[in-house]
């Protein structure tokens, strides 16, 4: 039974740890892709020239140092499942991760594709965002200057050593805890090893066998053991590779693997080698006839601690993890709704503001209100700066119109309607009243606080999704619990276009849903020439949609695996304190008193071990990840129930089958 | 107390232990169970005191069926009447004598047990630790217990292996004042003398 735990658990690690290496790869694949080597981010601040030039020059720039510049995007049609790669410059690069095949990219992650697309086809794909790079220092000089004298900010990311990168890995990330979790099960499995065969290597001791033999026997059984398991797990993760992600994926992990196997088991050897130098066999103990069960003892409550703090680490994060991938599922719900989206930016908006233009871009207002393509969205809040008293009940103060709340807060659902619930504005408290007061007429056409067909609303449904100020720029969006809602039935009717639509249009809080509409009305107007890109939107949100959904998976396998090591844990505490007192159960259990009352002294015991534990585990934990307290507490009081439930019914399980096997004399 | 077993039968991982027996153990007297090693001795003795469960026939406690007996009538009945002398596992050997004696830490008679471990011959020892006490000495700590509870009915697994003569017969003597004071006593041992000794005799494995 130990036997196969060992090879279990062997397989278990080589599972999460493939995983994580993969994982890792596949980072690195979308981080460096095609022998890039460093990182840089782009933010666009107000740069006035178009798209298309800025994308000459990147490319020109790329030509003139011979360097390797791309840019990985999720697809906007796709984007759980296809990640295209946008090159620079007129030298394809080439590379052998991810492998590309006439331009189709098959990336390392089963099931996800991608194109291998030029600049020039970029499209409404942003220039803002994350690229990567291969080239000299001259180069990256050039790239910050050329930022630089188009008001853009470059920073390039810092890069870390491999060793801190996993440390990162199995503090932070889901992934990294499980594999940090399945190898103190295997310690813990271990352990029970050890506590099984005590009695085995007293003997041998008394046999005459020298220690250092029974050290290095007894690690040789358990790492073959282990490797066992271990390689059963490598190759069932890489046949599952194999079918999801083609056999010629196989050779990209191929290195990886070797690296894992040999640290897994170097790492492993060592470690047991310690435990068993801790619990060796000495003289006195085979005088007494007992076997070190005080440093197993030890070791089991090491054991137990550290699984609980381990608890204490990812549960929280688990049940975060899983509300926040709830948020953004919701939140793709809208996206899907909006991914043909587009929001436009002006080269110079400050120009607009004259008799000459002011007309062109109220009739652009005005077209594509007519024809259904315009949506108004930004949390007031954000912009303003407003403080808790203004703020009131409400946590944020939204700006929409009717178009905006139809397409991504109702969506199909017609029932979700009933949600929004119309106030006066008396009912608004004076704080927010004052403000409103003074800041509505100044967006209004006709000067008034609440003119006709604009009404104020609260919302009592599950998340208002709200667009941040810059949304352009790739701000994260908002989910609004309980805001207050200024709705505008037709914003270019109610709303002044040269002090609010323009402005929202300008910062992104006003899209258009249908790029080509867009286009058509664009390509009729002058004002096409102050136009510097038109640019898709969602890229931020759909990347982030998509690490969320990975990683909450893992989250859930490391959360059920460290309840596995608790449950393992104490069923080890356990077995060890009956493996110590099975005397004393028989003794006193055939002198009429029950189980419960035999293993109350030693469970009072693991009670407050486990408070200790989960108080001083829930200050690291706070301290180290930051979870919601509540959430934390609730985690910690469940957990610490369980722990003393699980304990309780092993004591009690173990006491009853101790008491049996010595009526049977089974020692 | 009577306690007494019809056509009892027990197998263990496919092989008979005990194939219907029959017996009678009454109160004030002494009863041997006894034949070669591996006959069942120790597995009927556990059977009679309900720690074992059988595979069929019946036990009787005062002409009371208790075979289907839940656990916790099988605890009350351990508490109540019940003693178990074994000289491997009876006693606790990282507690002290006087705690053995009344498996209790707290609210114990300290004079009742002084006494008890007088009549058994461990007097001033209640404060030593029971590791350090020697084969017969632990013999006689677990019949000091069954003294001390006023036990109806006590179990003794070979009270008297691995004792030396004049322990020997401490033992038997002592065991012979709990039949005297009306308790059942049931014995497996394979000690031809101390079997010579009983009123009962039950031969396993014939």
């Amino acid at each position: 039974m130990i036997k196969q735990s060992i090879r279990l658990v062997g397989c278990i690690i080589a599972l999460f740890a493939l995983i994580l290496v993969f994982k890792h790869s596949h980072l690195m694949q979308e981080e460096k892709p095609l022998n890039t080597t460093e990182r840089f981010n782009i933010a666009v601040l107000s740069t006035t020239i178009s798209k298309e030039r800025l994308v000459n020059e990147l490319n020109a720039l790329v030509d003139q140092y011979g360097a390797v510049l791309v840019k990985v995007v999720p697809n906007q049609d796709n984007y759980d499942s296809q990640k295209d790669i946008i090159w620079f410059g007129s030298l394809q690069p080439d590379g052998t991760s991810p492998r590309i095949r006439d331009n189709r990219i098959s990336w390392l992650e089963p099931s996800v594709g991608g194109e291998l697309i030029h600049s020039s086809d970029m499209g409404v794909r942003p220039l803002y965002g994350s690229y990567s790079m291969l080239g000299s220092t001259e180069f990256k000089v050039a790239l910050a200057e050329w930022c630089n004298k188009n008001e853009m900010s470059i920073d390039f990311y810092k890069q870390y050593p491999l060793p801190a990168v996993f440390l990162v890995y199995f503090i932070q990330h889901g992934i990294g805890n499980a594999v940090l979790i399945s190898f103190f099960l295997f310690l813990t499995t271990v352990i029970v090893w050890f506590v099984t065969h005590a009695k085995a290597r007293a003997l041998r001791l008394l046999g005459g066998v020298p220690l250092q033999r029974i050290h290095f026997e007894d690690t040789l059984t358990i790492i073959s053991l282990t490797s066992q398991g271990f390689f059963v797990g490598c190759a069932a993760f890489f046949i599952y590779l194999g079918i999801a992600s083609g056999i010629d994926q196989l050779s990209i992990m191929f290195l990886p693997f070797i690296y894992t196997a040999i640290t897994f088991i170097a790492i492993s050897a060592v470690v047991v080698l310690l435990i068993s130098l801790f619990v060796q066999p000495k003289a006195k103990h085979l005088s007494f006839r007992k076997i070190p069960l005080k440093q197993f003892r030890l070791l089991g409550r090491a054991a137990l601690i550290f699984s609980i703090a381990l608890a204490l680490m990812v549960v929280p994060t688990t049940i975060t993890m899983a509300s926040a991938y709830r948020d953004l599922s919701n939140d793709y719900a809208s996206w899907e709704s909006l991914k043909d989206a587009v929001g436009i930016s002006y080269n110079d908006v400050n120009g607009l503001y004259n008799d000459y233009w002011m007309p062109m871009v109220e009739n652009f207002f005005a077209e594509m209100a007519d024809r259904d393509n315009l949506c108004l969205s930004m949390a007031v809040d954000r912009a303003i700066v407003l403080d808790n008293a203004k703020m009131g009940k409400y946590d944020h103060i939204v700006v929409t119109d009717r178009a905006w709340v139809e397409t991504t807060v109702f969506g199909d659902n017609s029932d979700k309607a009933d949600s929004l619930i119309p106030i006066g504005f008396d009912d608004i408290h004076a704080e927010l009243k004052d403000f409103l007061s003074k800041q509505l007429p100044i967006w209004t056409n006709t000067g008034e606080i609440q003119p006709e067909g604009m009404g104020f609303c609260e919302f009592n449904g599950d998340s208002f999704l709200v667009l941040p100020p810059n949304a352009s720029y790739g701000n994260s969006t908002i989910q609004a619990k309980n805001p207050l809602i200024i709705l505008v039935e037709e914003p270019v009717k109610t709303l002044k276009v040269s002090s609010f639509l323009l402005p929202m249009s300008s910062s992104g809080n006003i899209v258009f849903k249908n790029e080509d509409v867009l286009r058509s009305v664009l390509n009729e107007s002058p004002l096409m020439e102050k136009i510097s890109s038109i640019d898709s939107f969602t890229e931020g949100a759909l990347k982030y949609a998509q690490l969320f959904k990975q990683e909450s998976f893992y989250y859930f396998a490391a959360c059920a695996l460290c309840l596995v090591s608790m449950g393992a844990a104490g069923i080890m505490s356990a077995q060890l304190w009956i493996g110590e007192n099975r005397k004393r159960i028989f003794t006193l259990h055939t002198a009429g008193i029950k189980y419960s009352a035999i293993i109350l002294p030693v469970l009072r015991k693991e009670v407050i071990v486990a408070v200790c534990t989960v108080l001083v585990g829930g200050i690291v934990v706070y301290s180290i990840r930051h979870p919601e307290p509540l959430l934390l507490l609730l985690s910690s009081a469940v957990l610490f129930l369980m722990y003393v439930l699980l304990n309780f019914v092993g004591y009690i399980f173990f006491s009853k089958r101790e008491f049996l096997q010595m009526s049977f004399r089974r020692e | 107390m009577n306690i007494r077993a019809n056509n009892v039968s027990l197998s263990i991982n496919g092989r008979r232990i005990l194939s219907n027996v029959t017996l009678l153990a009454e109160g004030g007297k002494m009863t041997a169970l006894t034949g070669k090693s591996g006959s069942g001795k120790t597995t009927l003795l556990n059977c009679l005191g309900l720690i074992h469960p059988i595979d069929s026939g019946k036990i009787f406690v005062d002409n009371n069926d208790v075979t289907g007996w839940r656990e916790s009538q099988r605890t009350l009945f351990w508490k109540d009447h019940a003693s178990f002398i074994y000289q491997d596992y009876g006693i606790i050997d990282d507690e002290t004598v006087s705690f053995n004696v009344s498996l209790k830490k707290f609210g114990n008679n300290q004079g009742q047990i002084k006494e008890v471990l007088e009549i058994v011959g461990l007097q001033g020892r209640e404060k030593d630790k029971a590791l350090v006490l020697s084969g017969g000495e632990k013999q006689r700590l677990g019949i000091a217990r069954a003294i001390l509870k006023n036990a109806s009915v006590i179990f003794a697994d070979e009270p008297t292996a691995s004792l030396d003569n004049s322990n020997r017969q401490l033992v038997v003597s002592l065991l012979k004042d709990c039949a005297n004071r009306g308790a059942a006593i049931i014995l497996a041992t394979h000690d031809e003398r101390l079997v010579a000794e009983c009123d009962t005799v039950v031969r396993l494995g014939t």
